[in-house]
């Protein structure tokens, strides 16, 4: 009787292992973009209007840099920074960027419940050195936020700018009051669907499978 | 010595402990329902905290939804069309680097007109009125000899209706320096002035509001708010406010930008007086009448007054006179009179 009891009970807990690592091992999917949601709004919209043709500018705030004597850097520059809302909060596992010339900037998460002002700037990734147009992240703080932030710091066409705007004062270099904006085509933000997202999905894929079949069928 | 002794039989025990479940049941509801009360009290409390950083977060920038209407782009690439805009390059910009070819100048317009649209359709949402015609956008190196001067242009023609004769828009440009279009607070200003001049305002209420629209819903700007108005005035040789002698956007620089700043601080403060929704009540008003496509030249001061007092309900007469305006309170009667008297 006991070797029977054991034995049916370590065939339950091996039945209730496998199903857990099933799902621990099944493939994550990610969900929709966040930023094509209704009622998402972006301080440059052209970033999130699905539609990679139209680029859209950071914007530099009204603090955002004095030229400079002696030939280094810029005064206060804070840089240039585009802000994404989300109609409600959700959780951020991915950024994907289509931009053309950034090369430094922060992401920051607004998690809300500021004291002064209401928000609450969270890091949440730094990228230097960037080289390619299309930046995918993975965000390893997923913060429940509907509101994202980038700031960039440097962009590809900063030299160039700023030879274009300095000026030679007796000896003395004046250097441009800032850089260039940043140029985003596109930001993705991405979470994972949940179970009950999947499971739809699945339906709606076999319903269309079995639409399609029947009118072949015909 | 007198003692009491209690003695309980077994009914009475039964009794006791029975009432005893009952109290504590009753405790526990109670706690319960204090308990619950207090997380609906809590939560509501969170939802309304939720709201009110939310509205407040937002008025930090200016936040816009992506547009979704249509671009069309013409073939040889120099011009585009959306629902609201057209935008074209100035003969001047042809041999620009940075719009020398088709692939720059194309995607340059798409992402301007969506820019534009989108700002179209909020101010549409702020104002509850639009312009009946496409705005027709320009794009210059160098405009009126200037790299930072934009300027939206209303055309319009008289045509007689019976004994009056009506003021009838028939277009609105903008012509932009291309290092003017690039600040987001100078399309704000620009647009602005392409709602509101199908109403013929006083070119200071014109700009006040456009300098209003750009630094407190752009948060964009340069022209600073006086504190103090009555201490900042102008006056003209004739001791009137100099405001009222702004008609071109001429004379000195320093005058000029007194003339901003100033127009600027009066449309602010009446906004703050009576509220966020003043201005929206001024046109609504101005809509319902139609006065002001029937008077022979650009809305006076004391006109638009009229309309300010009846938005506010107070007579804001005595305030633009401690201001050296000079004007006077009228009725619909003496506008009406105005009227038939100039297309006598």
């Amino acid at each position: 009787m006991f070797y029977r009891i054991t034995t049916y009970f370590s065939l339950l807990c091996c039945s209730i292992i496998l199903i857990g690592c099933s799902v621990l091992f099944a493939p994550q999917e990610w969900s929709d973009n966040y930023a094509l949601m209704d009622g998402a709004r972006s301080t440059s919209p052209q970033m999130i209007d699905g539609k990679l043709e139209t680029v859209g500018e950071t914007i530099f705030g009204s603090s955002g840099g004095g030229p400079r004597a002696g030939g280094f850097g810029y005064v206060n520059f804070k840089g240039s920074e585009v802000v994404v809302t989300l109609p409600e909060k959700q959780r951020v596992h991915r950024i994907v960027l289509h931009a053309d010339n950034l090369k430094h900037f922060i992401i920051y998460a607004d998690r809300g419940g500021g004291i002064i002002d209401g928000a609450d700037w969270q890091f949440v990734k730094e990228m230097q050195s960037v080289k390619t147009k299309t930046v995918d992240l993975r965000i390893t703080i997923p913060y429940l936020t509907d509101r994202i932030r980038i700031l960039v710091l440097k962009t590809s066409e900063d030299a160039q700018l700023l030879r274009e705007t300095s000026v030679n004062l007796g000896g003395m270099r004046i250097i441009g009051s800032r850089g260039a904006p940043g140029k985003i085509r596109e930001i993705e933000l991405y979470g994972f669907k949940t179970a009950e997202q999947v499971e739809a999905d699945d339906v709606v894929e076999t319903r269309e499978k079995e639409l399609d079949e029947l009118l072949d069928f015909e | 010595m007198k003692t009491n002794k209690y003695i309980f039989d077994v009914n009475g025990v039964k009794t006791y402990t029975f009432l005893r479940h009952l109290i504590k049941m009753f405790l526990v509801l109670i706690v319960g329902c204090l308990l619950f009360n207090g997380c609906a009290a809590l939560e509501e409390a969170q939802r309304v905290r939720e709201a009110r950083e939310k509205k407040q977060r937002q008025e930090e920038y200016l936040m816009l939804t992506p547009s979704k209407g249509e671009i069309k782009i013409a073939e040889d690439v120099q011009k585009a069309e959306s629902d609201h805009y057209t935008i074209t390059f100035g003969p001047d910009l042809e041999g620009h680097e940075d719009f020398d070819e088709d692939s720059e100048r194309g995607p340059f317009m798409q992402s301007a007109l969506s820019y534009m649209e989108s700002l179209y359709k909020e101010m549409n949402a702020i104002f509850g009125f639009q312009p009946e015609h496409k705005i027709h956008v320009t794009l210059h190196d160098v405009y009126n000899q200037s790299r930072s001067v934009a300027t939206t242009t209303t055309q319009y023609r008289y045509e007689s209706q019976g004994d009056t004769s009506l003021k009838y828009v028939t277009g609105i440009k903008m012509d932009f320096p291309l290092r003017m279009y690039e600040k987001h607070d100078v399309r704000v200003h620009e647009l602005t002035h392409a709602f509101t001049n199908i109403y013929f305002l006083p070119t200071w209420f014109n700009e006040g509001i456009a300098v209003l629209m750009q630094t407190e819903w752009a948060k964009g700007g340069s022209h600073p708010k006086f504190d103090n108005l009555e201490a900042n005035v102008k006056r003209n040789l004739d001791g009137v406010n100099d405001l009222e002698d702004w008609e071109f956007h001429g004379g000195t620089s320093k005058l000029l930008q007194w003339r901003y700043s100033y127009a600027y601080s009066i449309v602010s403060e009446l906004r703050k007086r009576f509220g966020p929704d003043y201005y929206i009540k001024v046109f609504q008003l101005m809509e319902a009448d139609q006065l002001h496509n029937k008077l022979p030249s650009k809305m006076s001061t004391s006109f638009l007054i009229y309309y300010l007092n009846q938005a506010a309900q107070t007579d804001l007469i005595p305030f633009f006179e401690s201001l050296h305006f000079k004007v006077r309170r009228l009725t619909k009667e003496d506008i009406l009179q105005n009227i038939r008297q100039a297309n006598r």
